[in-house]
C-alpha cells in the first residue's frame, strides 16, 4: 500500500501489509504513537515537517521477526517554538531491520531536537539498524540537538549511528554568493538540496510542488 | 568595466594583518600575472576583492569604475562583473550543480533563462572545458577530482561572462591538455575584452597567455610592477633578485601572537 497525505490524523497502528506512506505536515502537535510492524512486513515511512508549531512527537515502533522499517524525516525549523522528534525503535524479533534518518534545517533562534533510539534486547539475533541525524543551522542563534542512540544487548547485530550538526560551511555560502546568488537564495538552495532527497519521497506531484512553493515564497 | 583601482588596501584574518597597503590599478583589457612567494598575500588579495568572510578589511578601498566595491556583498560584486576562480572550490553539500548554475545565470539577468537556452549554454560550456555534461546532476564540487574542480571553475566563468576575472592557481593539478584548453578559454575571453588577474606558480600558463603586465607581491604589498619580461625573469631566476637588485627583503615580518592557536573542528559522519 502506498499513500501520500497532507496533515493526516496519526493514530496507533499495526502494520500487517507492506506499507509505504509519506506525510506532509504543515501543522503538527504533541503526540505519542505506537506502531507495530508484523512479522515479515515492512513500513517505509516519510515525515516532512513544515509546521510552525511547538511539539514533542514521539514515535514508538516495534519490529517483529523479519520486519523492516525505513523512516525518513525532514524538518524545517523556522518557528519561535521548540520542536522535538523522539523516535524509539524496538527490535522484538530476529532478523528485523531499521533505518532511521533525520535531516533538519534550523533557521530559527529556537531548538530543533532529534533523538533516535534503537533497542536490541538480549537474545534477539541478526538485527540490522542505523540511526542517522543531520541538522544544519542557518541562524547563528539556532540551537539544535542530534542524538542517535543504540542500546544493544546482543552481539549478533549490525548497528551504526551518525550525527552531523553545525553551522553551514561559510566557505560554501561565500562560494554561492560569489556567483551572484543572493545570500537568501543561496540558503534556499542549501535547504532545498538538504531536504529534497526526503521531500521527493512524497511521490505526489502536487504535494512536492506545495513544498517547493513553500520554500520559494519564504522570506528567510 | 573600465578600471579597478585598489588603494592602500589592508586586511586581516583573525588578528593577523595579511595585506599591508596594496596599491594596484587595473585597466580594461589588462591581463596581470600576480606573482610572489607563497604565503605573501596573493590569494588573500583576490579573496578580499571578492568579499570572502575570512578577511576583514582594516584600511583602504577598491574602486570599480569609481564605486567602492568593498562595501558590497559578494553577490553584488559578481553582478558588477567580478569573478573569482577559487583555488580550492569548496564542496556544497546538498546543492545540485545544475540548480546552482541556473540560479547563478538567473541572478545575472533580468528574466529567468529558458530551459532550452540553459541546456544549450551549459552543454556548450561543458564541451569547451572538456567535461561530461552529466556532471551537472552531481552535488556541486562533491567528489570532483582536482582537475574537474578547476575545469568547473572555468566553466562557470564561461557561463557568467565576467568583465574582470581573478584566477587563483587555476593551473595547479592540471594535465597538459587541460592546461592548453584553459589557456584557450582565457585567450578567447581576453579577445572579447575580459580583464584578468592570474596567480600561477608555473610559467607554462603564463607562456600560453602572455600577460601584458606583472605585479610582485611581498609581505602584503605590491613591491614591483613590470611587463611580461618580469614574469619571465621570475620564472627563470626565482625571487632572490628582488633583494639583490631592488633591496626588497622577501622575509615576512611575522607578528608574534600570544593567543592560543588551537583550532578544534569536529564533524562526525
Amino acid at each position: 500500500m502506498t499513500s501520500s497525505q497532507k496533515n493526516p490524523y496519526l493514530s496507533d497502528e499495526i502494520i500487517s501489509t507492506d506499507q509505504t506512506s509519506a506525510y506532509l505536515f504543515t501543522e503538527l502537535n504533541d503526540g505519542e504513537y505506537h506502531f507495530v510492524v508484523d512479522e515479515t512486513h515492512s513500513l517505509d515511512l516519510t515525515l516532512i515537517d513544515l509546521s510552525s508549531s511547538k511539539f514533542n512527537l514521539k514515535l514508538l515502533i516495534d519490529l517483529k521477526r523479519d520486519a523492516h522499517l525505513s523512516l525518513s524525516i525532514a524538518s524545517f525549523q523556522y518557528s519561535n517554538l521548540n520542536k522535538t522528534f523522539d523516535i524509539y525503535v524496538k527490535h522484538l524479533g530476529d532478523a528485523s531491520s531499521s533505518f532511521v534518518r533525520f535531516a533538519g534545517i534550523n533557521s530559527s533562534d529556537n531548538k530543533l531536537t532529534f533523538i533516535g533510539t534503537s533497542l536490541i534486547p538480549n537474545g534477539i539475533k541478526k538485527v540490522e539498524t542505523r540511526q542517522e541525524g543531520r541538522i544544519n543551522n542557518l541562524s547563528s542563534s539556532a540551537k539544535s540537538e542530534v542524538s542517535p542512540v543504540l542500546l544493544i544487548n546482543d552481539n549478533d547485530v549490525k548497528a551504526s549511528h551518525g550525527a552531523a550538526l553545525g553551522a553551514y560551511n561559510p566557505d560554501a555560502l561565500f562560494y554561492l554568493t560569489s556567483r551572484g546568488i543572493s545570500r537568501e537564495e543561496s540558503q534556499k538552495l542549501i535547504i532545498k538540496g538538504t531536504l529534497s532527497p526526503i521531500i521527493n519521497k512524497l511521490h505526489d506531484e502536487s504535494l512536492i510542488k506545495e513544498v517547493n512553493d513553500f520554500f520559494q515564497d519564504r522570506k528567510l | 568595466m573600465k578600471e579597478l583601482s585598489i588603494q592602500n588596501l589592508s586586511c586581516q584574518a583573525e588578528s593577523n594583518l595579511i595585506l599591508k597597503g596594496v596599491n594596484l590599478n587595473i585597466h580594461a583589457g589588462d591581463c596581470i600575472a600576480l606573482l610572489g612567494p607563497n604565503g605573501h598575500g596573493k590569494s588573500t588579495l583576490l579573496n578580499t576583492l571578492m568579499g570572502s568572510p575570512h578577511y576583514h578589511v582594516t584600511e583602504g578601498q577598491a574602486f570599480l569604475d569609481g564605486e567602492d566595491i568593498l562595501t558590497l556583498t559578494p553577490d553584488l560584486r559578481s553582478k558588477k562583473g567580478m569573478f573569482l576562480a577559487f583555488q580550492n572550490p569548496p564542496d556544497v553539500p546538498g546543492v545540485v550543480t545544475m540548480d546552482f548554475f541556473r540560479s547563478a545565470i538567473n541572478s545575472h539577468s533580468e528574466k529567468p533563462i529558458s530551459l532550452y537556452n540553459f541546456y544549450k549554454e551549459t552543454t556548450k560550456a561543458y564541451e569547451q572545458v572538456g567535461l561530461n555534461s552529466n556532471m551537472a546532476s552531481r552535488i556541486l564540487n562533491e567528489g570532483y577530482s582536482g582537475g574537474e574542480k578547476k575545469r568547473n571553475e572555468i566553466l562557470q566563468m564561461l557561463l557568467l561572462k565576467p568583465s574582470i576575472a581573478f584566477l587563483d592557481e587555476i593551473d595547479s593539478g592540471l594535465d597538459v591538455d587541460a592546461l592548453n584548453l584553459i589557456a584557450k578559454v582565457i585567450n578567447d575571453l581576453r579577445a572579447q575584452g575580459t580583464t584578468f588577474i592570474i596567480i600561477s606558480h608555473y610559467d607554462k600558463l603564463y607562456d600560453l597567455i602572455k600577460p601584458n603586465r606583472s605585479a610582485i607581491m611581498v609581505d602584503g604589498k605590491i613591491v614591483l610592477e613590470g611587463d611580461f619580461s618580469l614574469t619571465k625573469k621570475v620564472s627563470e631566476n626565482g625571487y632572490s633578485f628582488l633583494e639583490r637588485e631592488y633591496h626588497i627583503s622577501i622575509e615576512k615580518k611575522e607578528q608574534v601572537s600570544i593567543d592560543t592557536c588551537a583550532i578544534k573542528e569536529t564533524i562526525s559522519k
